[in-house]
């Protein structure tokens, strides 16, 4: 099943728009841009599911990143206004190496790895990717993985909400204001 | 070929119907208005062709409105970000227009067998199959969550515009559209999962067909009909829960910065978004296309020791089926614009209250409940 030029086509449109839109999330210098490009990436990303017939993958990956992670984001920006610019750049030669070694070794890693895969195209089994054939391995063979990382989440978002509210000792839900006294 | 063709035409005809029906919502809203608060209404502008002057019950309103926005002076604030201040009207509107896809606005035609009756056989044969033209954009696999997923990006584009604008009244308006919408995004996803287990699908063409063979969404699911229809509302951030424009209090909120088409873009975009939900409420919670005891063949009726079986040619039928699916939007459309004219704005707090204290755990109790009668009902059958 050799690919077909429209899968060429999909798959170098929505990778070059991948890589850009990514270097456009971390090197723009006002942090609303990053997000913008922090939504196309994801976009693109989403793009790259579709044309490995991931439907759910895709839908799943437009409602939890676009529609959740993206705009809260965007909020968060928005809410710390002019505080969430970034101060300039200064970091030394040492990070700036560090960082480019690691580039040039997870480039490295890739190369070795995509050298040895395979050049055989394997058909995708009847019902990849659709909500049904997900549902059944999620509830199936990964129930366990599956459950134990919702209760992750859950413990992180009670952490999340201990570490933010104990500085500000107890605080009234509907009214903001303090009830025990102690300064906020 | 004849995919193409027909696919390109439904796209069309589907996109510009929405991009244009801004204009026609409009002028139903004010007269909407004028009728409630015992006014005319629009009736002033007046197309004169010699002594002929038409004024179309104040429709030409909605024509002289648009060369207004068109010529009007694209102003745009010196602060802020011009790039992401024109990016966000485009960002509003698309994801409206792109709603409309998934959502199945009448039954198959097969184009080979419109003098015909129905038979089922059609579907399955390749020959007449691959002459057919299901009356909906894209049957995807994903259904439902394709509309959750569209309708997520929304919002970025009223935070990007109450953000880009430099101004804090719309910094205020985009802080409250983000966070209203995706409150009650969770409570409108949750409140659907209960009628995806009853049709055990999440495909919107499928769920119609098992409402058409069963019975409407809403008799199954009244409370996913309620809590649905109150987040959609929402989503479209009309009054009653309209304060990220709230002009009492932030001037015209995130878009009071924009003017001419831009805004227009905005104003339209909501305008779409009522329509786009009506048909997606029609088609979970009222049948979708069908008209009540009308079945792909034609006329059945086997209730009440009454039988009647009246079998109609297939063209008959898709077009009935059509024209009932454009008149329960209609029903819809007028009741959401009334809604509009009837409530007044709720305060913020009590908006963000009634979508994550009493909407979410609605929604969630419901998928509870429909969980345990299915389970019980599946038990008891067998």
């Amino acid at each position: 099943m050799p690919a077909s030029t429209q899968q060429l086509a999909a798959f170098l449109f929505f990778a070059v728009l991948a890589v850009a839109s990514a270097l456009a999330t971390v090197m723009m210098r006002n942090p609303i841009r990053n997000a913008v490009g922090l939504f196309v990436h994801v976009l693109a990303l989403a793009g790259l599911y579709i044309s490995l017939s991931a439907h759910f993958l895709t839908a799943v990956q437009l409602i939890v990143y676009v529609g959740a992670v993206v705009v809260l984001f965007i909020f968060v920006i928005m809410m710390l206004g002019p505080a969430s610019e970034a101060p300039s750049d200064s970091a030394g030669g040492v990070p700036r190496a560090i960082g480019a070694g690691s580039i040039v070794a997870v480039g490295v890693f890739l190369a070795s790895v995509v050298k040895d895969l395979s050049p055989e195209r394997v058909a995708n089994p009847s019902g990849f990717g659709t909500i049904e054939s997900v549902g059944r391995e999620l509830f199936g063979p990964a129930m366990i993985p599956f459950e134990m990382a919702s209760v992750l989440l859950t413990a992180a978002i009670v952490g999340a909400f201990a570490v933010a509210r104990s500085h500000h000792g107890k605080v009234s839900m509907t009214t903001g204001e303090s009830v025990d006294g102690s300064p906020r | 070929m004849f995919f193409w063709i027909t696919s390109a035409l439904k796209v069309l005809v589907a996109v510009g119907f929405l991009a244009q029906i801004g204009a026609l919502l409009l002028w139903v809203e004010r007269k909407q208005s004028a009728m409630m608060q015992s006014r005319i209404g629009p009736n002033r502008a007046t197309i004169k062709i010699g002594s002929l002057e038409i004024r179309a019950a104040g429709l030409v309103h909605s024509i002289a409105d648009g060369i207004k926005l068109v010529w009007k002076a694209d102003w745009e604030p010196t602060g802020g970000d011009h790039f992401l201040y024109r990016l966000a009207p485009i960002a509003a509107i698309v994801p409206a227009l792109c709603l409309c896809a998934v959502i199945p606005f009448g039954p198959t035609v097969y184009v080979d067998h419109v003098r015909d009756l129905y038979d089922p056989a059609w579907a399955t044969d390749v020959a007449t199959a691959a002459r057919s033209i299901p009356l909906q954009i894209a049957n995807l696999d994903v259904g439902v969550l394709f509309i959750f997923a569209i309708a997520g990006a929304g919002v970025i584009g009223a935070a990007l515009a109450g953000w880009s604008s430099d101004n804090k009244f719309s910094l205020m308006g985009g802080l409250r559209a983000a966070s209203q919408m995706v409150s009650y995004e969770v409570a409108m996803g949750i409140s659907l999962v209960g009628s995806m287990m009853i049709f055990q699908t999440v495909r919107l063409d499928e769920m119609v067909t098992w409402q058409t063979q069963h019975c409407w969404g809403i008799f199954v699911q009244p409370v996913a009909f309620v809590l649905f229809v109150t987040a959609a509302i929402a989503e479209t951030k009309r009054v009653p829960f309209d304060t990220p424009e709230g002009e009492s209090e932030l001037v015209a909120g995130y878009f009071t910065e924009y003017a001419g088409l831009k805004m227009g873009m905005f104003a339209s975009g909501e305008l779409v978004e009522v329509c786009v939900s009506s048909a997606l409420i029609t088609t979970i919670f009222l049948g979708g296309w069908q008209f009540p005891f009308v079945q792909l063949t034609g006329l059945e009726f086997h209730y009440f020791g009454i039988n009647v079986s009246w079998h109609w040619a297939h063209f008959i039928v898709v077009a009935l089926g059509f024209l009932t699916f454009t008149l329960k939007c209609v029903v819809l459309i007028f009741m959401q614009l009334q809604v509009r004219w009837t409530l007044p704005r709720f305060r913020y707090d009590q908006i963000m209250k009634l979508g994550w204290r009493m909407l979410l755990p609605a929604a969630l109790l419901n998928v509870l409940v429909t969980g345990t009668v299915l389970l019980f009902l599946n038990s008891s059958n067998g």
